[in-house]
């Protein structure tokens, strides 16, 4: 599965982009034909949790590395907007990128010991790192509020228009610098420490530090994401931080095809709006996400993205190997 | 005080260790990193409970039961699940992960969220001078050394055991020799799961028993395997000694909450100093 080559587009514009863009088209003036707020909001979410996902997807899909506590990235985002508004009143920017600095500090903490080795010490110390998080802002209620979280923080943008177009505006530029890194020198070695760490390092590349900074990468991404869930919502809360929420996102991806870069999106839209909508599988979500992912892994490799790719060959330009 | 936390920590230690040992073993033979080994204890821990309150089953033969029914479902489960994902460390770690996740959604809704206990097996408690233990920790310490030893004889001189060595030590060469390696890599699941099990059930009536319970195990059991060197039976029992030693002290000194923070400190460290574990490389 995870040998699915990486078929960002050769500079020509191919009918999936087509469609793509028409569908952004689309996406950009459904807010002046659908008078419903509510399913606004679920796009936004749904952007949010894309992006989110994607940012799994490149340490995992790209890179060959599991990050089993990826909501930490995401939570410790969103905790450090609730912690700063507190005292201080600074400009949203400013706290998006502070939320992705810090999330960067912390893939560095676990990072650093469990990267330089390979085989599954990341995932296991992240998996344990989340939990620690997660036990801390359900244990000190004076700080972190416990369950109930931090509320009340201000909006940054308070109309849900605006806040469509500006997760749709995170979502772009997101899926444009992924492309342009994985089209680079740089991002190409990263790729290559998927195929055969051992020939990389043969290579002279230098995997420790490229591991390293691609997990900071992923983390930046995560925890910009979970400042603008913070702000969008206006609260945090422990289940930010929770390993339901590293599960969501594994699902979104696997359901959309690791390694797939677009995989994600459409895994995204359709994880959260049977989610918004679908009220009555609620209390079976997660055991159908389980069931779900374990299917595919035992029988389509390539999630969503793999198997239109298998029927139409169109997403196929130019690999002629899509397994 | 001191010397009751020492005791009990050491008790209590005895089944980290058994706990260990199934991960140790899963990993050390299979390659399989089981993130759904919390679960497992979990489960072992909710079987056991419908047997003796539900079912009123006698609690020994209820803990029975639980074994032979965690390491068929154990079996079943490598042979659905992990067979087709061996390959690839990635697949294994996911696949497991939503085994994790759906076993426990299974519970949730087969058990309730609610917080449950069973009854001891033994009531009472043992006291010398100022300390007191209770038969039941006592009882959960025995029984978890005999079977880590039985399971360390069965290794040495057993036919299978002498096979699941090879094993670990050469694929390749077993496959060649003759060794069905599918039929082994079956029965150290199957073992491994029971041992989680094992470990839920002979905690079952000292801690409360959730859907949940499993994360921390779950890491503990890593933790442990990290610290005591893969493959290492010695550093497994250690490092069970060690985090049962601490986790009661944390609890104790610090506040229950923060158990989590141990094994990941603990693997941290280990990563830092000496990532191939403490206690060398003797292989079972």
């Amino acid at each position: 599965m995870l040998k699915t080559k990486v078929s960002i587009g050769r500079g020509r514009i191919s009918i999936p982009m087509v469609f793509a863009i028409g569908l952004l088209g689309v996406m950009m003036v459904l807010p002046f034909l659908v008078q419903k707020q509510y399913l606004l909001h679920v796009i936004i979410l749904a952007n949010i949790l894309a992006v989110f996902a994607l940012s799994w997807d490149l340490l995992a899909g790209f890179m060959g590395q599991l990050n089993l506590g990826h909501s930490m990235f995401f939570g410790i985002g969103a905790y450090t907007i609730g912690f700063i508004t507190m005292a201080y009143r600074i400009p949203p920017v400013l706290g998006l990128l502070l939320g992705g600095l810090i999330s960067v500090l912390l893939s560095l903490v676990v990072g650093i010991p469990c990267l330089r080795l390979r085989g599954p010490y990341y995932a296991i110390a992240t998996l344990a790192f989340s939990q620690v998080l997660f036990t801390l802002a359900m244990g000190l209620p004076k700080l972190t509020g416990s369950e109930e979280g931090i509320t009340k923080i201000p909006k940054f943008i308070t109309s849900i228009q605006g806040n469509y177009y500006f997760s749709f505006f995170l979502l772009v530029v997101a899926v444009i610098a992924l492309n342009l890194l994985f089209r680079s020198k740089f991002g190409k070695k990263l790729i290559s420490l998927r195929e055969d760490e051992r020939l990389s390092e043969a290579a002279g590349i230098d995997t420790s530090t490229y591991k390293i900074i691609g997990a900071a990468m992923s983390a930046f991404l995560a925890g910009f994401m979970g400042a603008y869930n913070c702000y969008y919502h206006g609260n945090v809360t422990p289940d930010m931080l929770s390993i339901s929420l590293t599960f969501s996102v594994v699902a979104v991806v696997v359901f959309g095809g690791v390694g797939t870069l677009y995989g994600a999106i459409p895994g995204a839209y359709i994880l959260t709006f049977l989610n918004e909508y679908l009220y009555f599988i609620m209390d079976y979500r997660l055991l159908i996400y389980a069931l779900v992912i374990m299917l595919i892994l035992l029988y389509s490799s390539g999630g969503l993205l793999g198997l239109l790719r298998e029927r139409l060959k169109v997403f196929n330009h130019g690999n002629t190997s899509s397994q | 005080m001191v010397l009751q936390i020492l005791i009990s920590g050491l008790l209590l230690g005895g089944i980290y260790a058994l706990m260990g040992l199934g991960l140790s073993l899963t990993l050390g033979v299979m390659r399989i990193v089981n993130l759904a080994h919390g679960v497992f204890y979990a489960l072992g821990s909710f079987v056991i409970y419908s047997f003796v309150v539900q079912a009123k089953v006698n609690s020994f033969l209820a803990l029975f039961f639980t074994f032979i029914i965690l390491f068929f479902l154990g079996i079943f489960v490598e042979r659905i699940l992990l067979k087709p994902v061996r390959e690839s460390e990635m697949n294994v770690m996911i696949v497991t992960f939503a085994l994790a996740i759906f076993a426990e959604q299974c519970i949730r809704l087969g058990w309730g969220v609610m917080y449950r206990s069973t009854p001891p097996f033994f009531k009472g408690e043992l006291k010398i001078g100022e300390v007191f233990v209770d038969y039941q920790r006592m009882l959960a310490f025995g029984m978890g050394m005999a079977i880590i030893f039985g399971l360390l004889v069965a290794l040495k001189k057993t036919k299978l055991g002498k096979a699941t060595r090879l094993v670990q030590q050469n694929y390749e060469m077993a496959m060649l020799l003759g060794v069905n390696v599918n039929f082994i890599s079956m029965v150290v699941y199957g073992t491994g799961v029971a041992l989680a099990a094992l470990a839920g059930c002979l905690l079952a009536p000292l801690y409360l028993i959730f859907p949940a319970m499993g994360w921390t195990p779950l890491l503990m059991s890593f933790a442990i395997v990290i610290l005591g060197g893969m493959g290492s039976i010695l550093g497994t029992v250690i490092g069970g000694f060690l985090f049962g030693l601490t986790t009661l002290l944390t609890s104790y000194y610090i506040s229950s909450g923060m158990v989590n923070v141990v094994p990941f400190l603990a693997m941290i460290v280990t990563l830092l100093i000496r990532p191939g574990g403490f206690f060398g490389k003797e292989i079972f």
